[in-house]
């Protein structure tokens, strides 16, 4: 049994001051509800355990004019209880509501949710529809952000350098008459994975779909947009027939498998029932 | 008020559990609470095959580890091969199978017990676990029990042929019964093999006591397997101890040997204490699971809707070891009418090894399977007939007085009929869906199960009162308390007969040293068995205690009772005397003042084989679940809106205890219909945590309405039936016949999933 180190600075300024003391092996984590069942499970522990969930600058939720930041560790319990997320972002409230149980969402973090990469993620979605950026710390002290959108790289790679951390996301808050929805099929109500997750934002004048973002998780090896729904809904009348037209134009861009959650059939049909019902109600 | 006449103080309310606070407070220590210093870790390799031939195990570079004391496999064990009976102490033949302590010869599941380890810490046991090196040659096996029946199909033990035993019931000219048929529906059911998923999963620890006995202290349903481990151990059984302290669910998973025989050769190889927990993988992967069944069932209605002929075909899978899979069967084979009267019946049924992990005692022990059967299939012949789901069953119900087609005629009380009557009324009219994309359904399912064990194993407890001589009552009795109030309900009865208070009972209990054997928490028999048991013994010292009372206060015995802890004259309520006071005389007097009694069930004859007439059950709880459920056809998913449950209890020995085993029943029930499974991938469990085999949540349970019904007509005290069992039984198939009302489709397959309920939508 090898010893790990285990860093849990306060501040950012802490945080930057250790930085160069980290091994070139060094994993952060928060909430640890993916780290612990990961290690349980025979992965293998890291040289030093960087935990960022008390980083204070990490824990905020800001609105700067139009733009929304979130902290990496913030949690899941935090998220859905916030007047900032609840009021511009409903659907990613509803995401981190539906994560887990109560002990899990008191834990789990944002950061983790996507550093962690499950194609089942559910604040992953809604992240993707609102263009969310993802701000990276390197041990060298450098930041950047990307947006989120070229983050999922394949199943469970990412465009996180191994000498990086997640700091935190942001994205513009979206229009007040904006309509979204966060769908989520799990095989039970409470503490349960998704099968297939779905996230949508919708602008329209009438019946008109001015402009449409959906994604979705659990369907292929990332969470991913649909650019097909997307670029034939953008800019029509929303009616039954575009309607069934985007359930089968989802189809090309989602590559389910099978496993213990699911069939890709079910997926596959479960995913257009989603978008269709959202389109539906959006429009009703 | 009182036990006098029987308008009681105690029984039949809605009291406190006599332990519910000491686990409220965390006082309760449970079996892996124990430590004891010095004590040594104890952890399980695995196998890591479903089907191997076991070559050679080197076991030298785990012993080489800091820390380990010792490395052990079957080489190790004194006697690692009985045959056991599985607990019967009167001797029925067929019923031997074969208990194996750690794998030799061939392994014979994903899982197995190959070596175990003992080491200063649990992490040393890891260590060491994986240093261990075994040698397999994987073997094909086989993993579906119809396959393993095939000629030439692998054989998964050591014996010529795959099946371990079969049964049938005849009555009546079957072919005659289906030429007087108008409708005829056919269908086979499929259940899977299920887990238990007590909150608390396997443990125990156990030590060498200084009198030189082995006494091991464990999370069980039996302490009566001290039989069993001495036999392994080669030790006589009065060398062996087996204390359950409170146990944190059973449910059946802990009717076998679980950790007990593994502490036991710890502590008799090494002389030190240890302990030993199961990780949820490991409890999931390596304890028995229930049954999975194919049931086809083929019923012959009269236009009217009278059953006129049924033919059953099960197949069970036994998995890799006999344990108590003839007994499920046999349980399945008596129930696989369900509580109806049908003319002519022809039932045939087969359990069968296979490699995937063994099967044993689950909650409902072969009644629940064919109850999802029997009761899917009245709703299939209630829709070709065109009647209502309820007025079929009512047309069949057995009766009071009416035979089971064994030929076994129903003595006691049988209110399924009303029980039936009653969730239809509580289910009420159907909920209104406001959205195109919701389906609402109703169904209900009855059913009929045993309480107390087969009436051929000759089934006995026992049970020791006494009062003390400040009027306080203590009980001895040796039942393991699973959580479902065995105690609190032996207190009850007490304080009820002794006139005084629940808080005035102390109840020693599961110690197969200090308390009387009281057979085992399994069967739905506690309440009957060691209750019917303490009521005779307590009975015995209020008659003591009225007769002295009569001697000194000269009045008839007939004016005399016990209530409030006073003796009570009826006739003259001024002459009441503290029972204090009446027990110091009885003391200096020679009275006695303790009882230890036993109960026997009523025994009889092993069934006829041939044609499966007999008796094998002494009684029966009869009950009725109804479910709503909203559908979302564009999901799959079925929500469950409402749950209503009413059963003939006979008498309820604490009403809040019994609301309570109601509620807890439906849930388990829920979780069989809805979600649970085991997936294997060629005998590979894929699901085993609590992550991915899914059981209900809070999220997915409504408040269940409960109906009782008090016909007094039980054969436990006071005319009580047993529940622990009988109320999960039809929980699934009710929640299924909710579903397919509300789709308008059949289901045959369990559990009922969205991903099913979908499939079956777009059919």
């Amino acid at each position: 049994m090898s010893e790990v180190k285990y860093f849990r600075p306060k501040s950012y300024k802490e945080l930057n001051d250790l930085l160069d003391q980290l091994p070139d092996f060094f994993l952060a984590v928060a909430g640890t509800t993916d780290f612990i069942p990961a290690t349980r499970n025979g992965a293998p522990y890291p040289d030093a355990i960087l935990d960022i969930s008390q980083v204070a600058e990490f824990l905020l939720i800001k609105k700067d004019d139009l733009r929304i930041s979130i902290g990496a560790a913030v949690t899941m319990a935090d998220l859905f209880t916030n007047k900032i997320i609840v009021e511009n972002a409903p659907a990613l409230a509803s995401a981190a509501k539906s994560l887990g149980a109560p002990q899990t969402r008191n834990r789990a973090t944002i950061g983790g949710n996507i550093a962690n990469a499950s194609p089942s993620a559910d604040t992953a979605p809604v992240l993707l529809t609102l263009n969310a950026d993802v701000h990276f710390l390197a041990k060298d002290g450098s930041t950047r952000q990307i947006p989120l959108t070229g983050f999922f790289q394949d199943y469970k790679k990412t465009a996180m350098r191994a000498d990086e951390i997640i700091t935190g996301f942001s994205f513009d808050a979206p229009a007040s008459d904006t309509w979204s929805r966060f769908a989520k099929i799990g095989q039970r109500n409470g503490a349960t994975i998704s099968v297939v997750n779905m996230a949508v934002l919708i602008s329209k004048e009438g019946t008109r779909c001015t402009d449409l973002k959906v994604a979705f998780g659990a369907v292929g090896p990332v969470p991913l947009r649909s650019p097909s729904v997307e670029s034939l809904a953008t800019g029509k009348i929303m009616d039954q027939e575009l309607i069934g037209k985007c359930a089968k134009a989802l189809q090309l861009d989602i590559s389910p498998i099978s496993d213990i959650r699911g069939s890709a059939e079910y997926r596959r049909d479960v995913a257009a029932n989603i978008l269709a019902r959202a389109l539906t109600d959006a429009f009703a | 008020m009182s036990f006098k006449d029987k308008n009681f103080r105690i029984v039949g309310k809605p009291m406190p559990r006599h332990d519910a606070w000491e686990k409220v407070l965390g006082n309760v220590s449970y079996a892996g609470d124990h430590e004891i210093p010095g004590m040594l870790h104890v952890k399980v390799l695995r196998s890591e095959y479903a089907a191997a031939r076991l070559i050679a195990i080197d076991t030298s570079a785990a012993l080489a580890v800091k820390g380990v004391e010792t490395v052990l496999t079957a080489e190790d064990v004194p006697n690692n091969e009985t045959v056991t009976k599985f607990g019967q102490t009167h001797t029925v033949g067929g019923f031997e199978g074969l208990y194996r302590v750690l794998a030799e010869k061939k392994v014979r599941f994903f899982g197995e017990a190959v070596a175990i380890v003992a080491a200063k810490s649990p992490e040393i046991c890891d260590e060491a676990l994986k240093l261990i090196r075994v040698e397999y040659e994987p073997l094909e096996g086989v993993f579906d029990p119809a396959e393993a029946l095939k000629p030439g199909a692998y054989l998964v033990g050591e014996d010529d042929s795959n099946l371990i035993c079969q049964y049938k019931v005849r009555k009546g000219d079957i072919g005659a019964g289906f030429a007087k048929a108008d409708v005829i529906v056919e269908n086979t059911y499929r259940v899977p093999q299920v887990d238990h998923a007590y909150l608390e999963t396997e443990c125990g620890s156990a030590w060498l006591a200084e009198d030189g006995v082995l006494t091991i202290r464990a999370s069980t349903q039996v302490i009566e397997h001290f039989r069993g481990i001495a036999e392994v151990l080669g030790l006589p059984q009065n060398k062996v101890r087996v204390i359950a302290p409170m146990v944190g669910g059973g449910f059946g998973g802990k009717e076998d040997i679980t950790v007990e025989t593994f502490l036991a050769l710890v502590v008799f190889k090494t002389s030190k204490p240890c302990t030993m927990t199961w990780t949820r993988e490991e409890s999931l992967l390596s304890h028995g699971k229930r049954h999975a069944y194919t049931m086809k069932y083929k019923t012959g209605a009269s236009s009217d809707g009278k059953l006129v002929a049924l033919e059953v075909d099960i197949l069970s899978d036994a998995g890799a070891y006999v344990y108590l899979s003839p007994w499920i069967l046999l349980y399945s084979t008596v129930k696989a009418t369900g509580p109806y009267n049908i003319e002519t019946v022809k039932v045939d049924a087969r359990t069968v090894l296979t490699n995937n992990i063994f099967a044993s005692a689950n909650r409902g022990f072969g009644g629940v399977q064919v109850c999802f059967a029997y009761e899917r299939q009245m709703d299939e012949v209630a829709k070709a007939l065109g009647m209502d789901p309820l007025e079929l069953r009512r047309k069949n119900f057995l009766h009071q007085g009416d035979a089971l087609a064994t030929g076994r005629v129903l003595e006691h009380a049988v209110e399924t009929e009303q029980t039936a009557i009653n969730v239809r009324k509580m289910l009420g009219e159907k909920t209104v869906s406001d959205k195109a994309n919701i389906l609402i359904g109703q169904g209900i399912a009855s059913s009929m199960m045993s309480y107390g064990r087969m009436t051929f194993l000759h089934d006995t407890s026992r049970s020791y009162v006494s009062i003390e001589l400040d009027g306080s009552v203590t009980i001895r009795c040796g039942v393991q308390d699973i959580g479902c109030g065995q105690k609190s309900s032996l207190a009850s009865i007490a304080a009820e007969v002794l006139g005084v208070e629940l808080t005035d009972v102390t109840v020693y209990f599961g110690d197969t040293a200090l308390t009387p054997l009281a057979g085992t928490t399994t069967a739905t028999r506690q309440l009957y068995m060691s209750g019917n048991a303490t009521l005779k013994a307590a009975q015995y010292i209020r008659d003591n205690l009225l007769n002295k009372g009569a001697e000194v206060l000269k009045v008839a015995v007939e004016d005399l009772d016990l209530a409030d802890n006073k003796l009570v004259v009826d006739s003259d309520p001024s002459l009441a005397m503290p029972l204090a006071e009446l027990v110091k005389i009885c003391a200096s007097d020679g009275v006695e003042l303790f009882n230890l009694a036993q109960f026997n069930a009523p025994a009889r004859e092993f069934m006829d084989f041939t044609t499966g007439q007999g008796q094998v059950f002494a009684d029966f709880t009869f009950g009725s679940h109804g479910i709503e459920v909203a559908v979302d056809t564009d999901t799959g998913k079925a929500e469950v809106l409402k749950y209503v449950s009413s059963y003939d209890v006979g008498q309820a020995l604490n009403t809040l205890s019994a609301e309570g085993q109601i509620e807890g029943g439906a849930i388990y029930g829920l979780g069989y219909g809805m979600t649970e499974e085991i997936l294997y991938e060629k005998g590979r469990a894929l699901n085993a945590n609590l992550a991915t085999y899914l059981i209900p949540t809070a999220m997915d349970v409504p408040d269940i309405e409960v109906d009782m019904i008090e016909s007094h007509g039980g054969i436990g005290p006071f005319g009580a039936k047993g529940l622990g069992e009988p109320s999960s039984v039809p929980s699934a198939p009710a929640f299924v016949n909710a579903v397919c009302n509300a789709i308008g489709k059949s289901l045959s397959e369990l559990p009922a999933t969205p991903e099913r309920i979908l499939r079956a939508l777009k059919n």
